[in-house]
């Protein structure tokens, strides 16, 4: 199979699985005990049974299931995702105004995992066996094990409420509202201070997972014997690690990174919660306590179309990078 | 076919000589040490919880810090629970009379004991206080009838308590307009002779037992705390109990007796008191202090283990038991139904499963039962794959083709050979997916997705940061956070340790 089959086969398993999560959707909705039709009655405080038919042909309730089904996926696709029973504005609008939010958080979040998770792991890897690769190994291990919103509140608690050096909630200084900052570096900076804690966050929650990985390919790839060549060469420590090495190494931290691009939503509704980060995530805790059901089912159609893209993205590099990998 | 006995006998050597092997493993020890003990905890729960951990509200007052807090803190700032009056239905006369004073101001009141009436609460047997005109004339004034304590009441503690609450049943009878009778309950302080009164009631007409609320916390005890009654953020107990002091407790009964009644009928009206009780709410309780409505923290962990280790091990057996059928179906049945499952099993591992749960689970309601399955039904695609991938391998292997050789049906090879040999695969799993699952519920928790009628470590971690002042109570946060940890590394651990013994070739490949 070619790089073209390959890409298409990737493709359409890609948009099966979009098809699917919409359908889970739409039974998940669907198999809601209870009629909706009963709930928005008494909350819009309906008089007769013949207003009740009326809503129930306004919201297309009266149809059939499959003729509702195909209406929700067009919907679904074409951006309509219906209104938040709560505010009761355009669930769009919402994630319009969040989107941004989370994209920084999630983004910064990764790179940094990344970066941090890969240079330690490349260290850890070359000291194997030396306290350095042990506490870095064990600490990782922890900062996996223990609950990343158990973190943040230990966060909380000493930088934001304790020392005070970083605010616990938002993401702009609440005066702005009032007074908007003119000089670029002030917004940055405001912004940067409102990001730190939830990126420290999510980095301890991700970084373990990218250096025992990291570690793990390196100490492979260092027994190779191009990187003792390497080395017979006279060339620089620094250079064997990160250019000979770390090259051939980082084929399995690729499809990772971007799947843990699409890991990080899960992470950033835990965080986004904790700081009160108001970000998609935390929109989404919020819809569970007003049982917000539009909002719900859009954020998770989201979600999961992040997730799916990161996934395809990975393939795709997969393929990409390494020509040598055989597809099929 | 092995005798029944040499079969057991075989196993319990295998399993000896395992657990020899397994003894040699540092971290698969520490991890079963880990393990044992928790277990123990969460097995044991209602021995070492002094409390239950969701129904008993104000064991102590709100947002107590831990007992050792105070000795830490060398003892300042802080009280502890303290019963400053206990009189559960004064049982006999002498009760009465032993530890309280009488005077009154009139020669018609009388102390008397009831000895057929109490409180619904306490049963037959209280105090009576009764006002008796024989002449017929009314008094056009008021009578008074005072209860004392005889010891006084020591409250030894620097620092005033969170709360306190008096607990009395009151019945009036033979009351009338002008015939009121006013009861006042007050705390004078020995030191500078101040009476605080605490509770102050007229009772226009009889009533039957009641149980008033006579709580520091109430707004009308904070309305007699302040001047015109007007600025309820006075706090009764830091007025009161504001150093260590000797208090005298008193009880007043006032009968007026104002109404001309034109037969002069003779006049009887009665107080009756049961079941007598004032207790100060301490700031310090327990190991782990006391959560926002004052239930016992440390219980709450204790019981916390079992949800945790209930939820963990149920939720993986159901995705270890889901995984372990498809992946032989997948595996050794192979072709369309191999295509179907792995497609399926791709499409589920590529779905996010934290918002998935939360969708379902918000949808379907948060009951225990809900959460163990939905996590064990999101969480079995992994193993499905591994076990697929060694039965694929397990198939060409020559004892698999001995045994179609001779006739062997699928069902039998797949129970009888196959399912032996991906066993090791199944113990590592299970033991693995037990953290995943811990931390998926803990999570939910957290997200306030959680049964309200038990309270798990997650939802301890919720409570704490969604309450108004409740992270800086670190004692009721860092201990659930930090066991929601060991826990799962402990299964890890363990899972790990398993895996090396048991699948040596594998370990080395991955």
């Amino acid at each position: 199979m070619g790089f073209k089959a390959y890409l298409a086969k990737r493709v359409a398993f890609a948009i099966v699985t979009v098809f699917i999560v919409l359908t889970v959707n739409f039974v998940i909705f669907e198999l809601m005990p209870g009629d909706p039709m009963e709930v928005f009655a008494s909350s819009a405080r309906l008089q007769s049974l013949e207003q009740v038919e009326i809503v129930r042909e306004m919201f297309g309730l009266d149809q059939p299931m499959h003729v509702r089904y195909i209406r929700y996926i067009t919907n679904m696709l074409t951006g309509q995702f219906g209104f938040s029973y709560h505010s009761r504005t355009a669930v769009s609008e919402g994630i319009m105004a969040r989107l941004l939010n989370t994209l920084m958080l999630i983004g910064i979040s990764t790179v940094l995992a990344i970066a941090i998770g890969v240079v330690a792991g490349v260290i850890a890897a070359q000291k194997r066996g030396g306290i350095y690769d042990s506490t870095s190994v064990l600490a990782s291990l922890l900062t996996y094990s223990l609950p990343s919103f158990w973190i943040g509140m230990v966060l909380l608690l000493i930088f934001s409420h304790n020392l005070g050096w970083f605010p616990g909630s938002g993401v702009v200084p609440v005066e702005w509202a009032i007074t908007p900052p003119e000089n670029l570096f002030v917004v940055i900076a405001g912004r940067l201070r409102h990001l730190f804690l939830p990126v420290v966050t999510l980095v301890l929650f991700q970084y373990g997972g990218f250096l025992l990985l990291t570690r793990a390919t390196m100490l492979e790839t260092l027994t190779e014997d191009y990187i003792i060549t390497a080395r017979a060469k006279g060339l620089k420590e620094r250079t064997v690690l990160f250019k000979h090495a770390l090259k051939n190494a980082s084929l399995p931290l690729i499809t990772n990174a971007a799947i843990t691009f699409g890991f990080m939503f899960s992470g950033a509704i835990i965080t986004e919660q904790v700081f009160t980060y108001p970000g998609l995530g935390y929109w989404l805790w919020q819809a569970i306590n007003f049982n917000d059901y539009p909002v719900l089912q859009t954020m998770f159609f989201i979600i999961s179309l992040c997730v799916i893209a990161a996934n395809l993205i990975a393939d795709l590099l997969y393929g990409i990078i390494d020509p040598r990998i055989k597809y099929g | 076919m092995a005798a029944p006995k040499s079969k057991t006998s075989f196993a319990i050597k295998r399993f000896v000589n395992f657990f020899k092997i397994f003894l040699t493993n540092k971290r698969g020890v520490l991890g079963l040490a880990i393990l044992v003990v928790s277990s123990t905890i969460a097995i044991i729960a209602p021995l070492i919880a002094p409390n239950d951990p969701v129904q008993a509200t104000y064991v102590a007052g709100d947002f107590a810090a831990p007992i050792w807090l105070k000795w830490l803190s060398g003892g300042q700032g802080f009280s502890e629970n303290l019963q400053l009056i206990d009189e559960s239905g004064f049982p006999t006369m002498a009760s009465v009379t032993d530890d309280w004073n009488f005077t009154s101001t009139s020669e018609n009141i009388d102390l008397a004991y009831e000895q057929n009436e109490g409180s619904p609460l306490s049963g037959p047997g209280s105090v009576e206080i009764l006002f008796r005109r024989p002449t017929g004339k009314p008094l056009i004034g008021t009578a008074e009838a005072h209860l004392t304590s005889k010891e006084p009441l020591t409250f030894p503690y620097e620092s005033p308590p969170k709360l306190f609450i008096c607990n009395m049943t009151i019945r009036a009878s033979g009351v009338e307009n002008l015939r009121a009778v006013q009861v006042m309950i007050s705390i004078r302080r020995v030191e500078n002779d101040t009476a605080y009164v605490v509770w102050n009631k007229k009772f226009s007409s009889s009533a039957n037992w009641t149980l008033p609320t006579i709580s520091s916390y109430s707004t009308q005890m904070r309305a007699l705390f302040s001047p015109g009654g007007f600025n309820l953020t006075v706090d009764p107990a830091k007025v009161v109990f504001s150093q260590p002091d000797q208090y005298v407790l008193d009880l007043r009964v006032s009968f007026d007796d104002s109404k001309l009644d034109m037969d002069e009928k003779r006049v009887v009206t009665a107080v009756f008191i049961d079941d007598f009780n004032i207790k100060a709410y301490g700031t310090a309780y327990g190991i782990l202090g006391t959560d926002h409505w004052g239930r016992d923290i440390w219980s709450q962990m204790v019981y916390g283990a079992r949800i945790s280790l209930f939820v963990g091990l149920f939720a993986a057996f159901i995705g270890v038991v889901i995984g372990l059928v498809v992946g032989l179906a997948a595996g050794y049945v192979g072709r369309i139904a191999d295509e179907i499952l792995m497609r399926t099993t791709d499409i589920l591992l590529v779905l996010p499963t934290l918002p998935l749960l939360l969708v379902l689970i918000a949808v379907l309601g948060p009951s225990l039962t809900n959460i163990i399955i939905l996590i064990g039904f999101l969480g079995w695609m992994g193993f499905a794959r591994v076990v697929r991938s060694q039965v694929l391998s397990l198939k060409e292997r020559p004892f698999i083709e001995a045994a179609k050789s001779v006739g062997a049906g699928k069902f039998h090879i797949i129970t009888r050979h196959v399912l032996p040999n991906v066993m090791s695969l199944v113990y590592v799993s299970l033991a693995l997916s037990v953290p995943t699952a811990i931390i998926s519920e803990a999570a939910l928790s957290f997200l306030g997705l959680f049964d309200p009628t038990v309270i798990s470590w997650g939802r301890m971690l919720h409570d704490a940061q969604t309450i108004e002042g409740g992270l800086d109570k670190w004692w009721w946060w860092l201990p659930p956070g930090v066991s929601i940890a060991l826990v799962s590394v402990s299964f890890i651990l363990l899972g790990y340790a398993i895996d090396e013994i048991l699948n040596p070739k594998l370990r080395k490949r991955r």
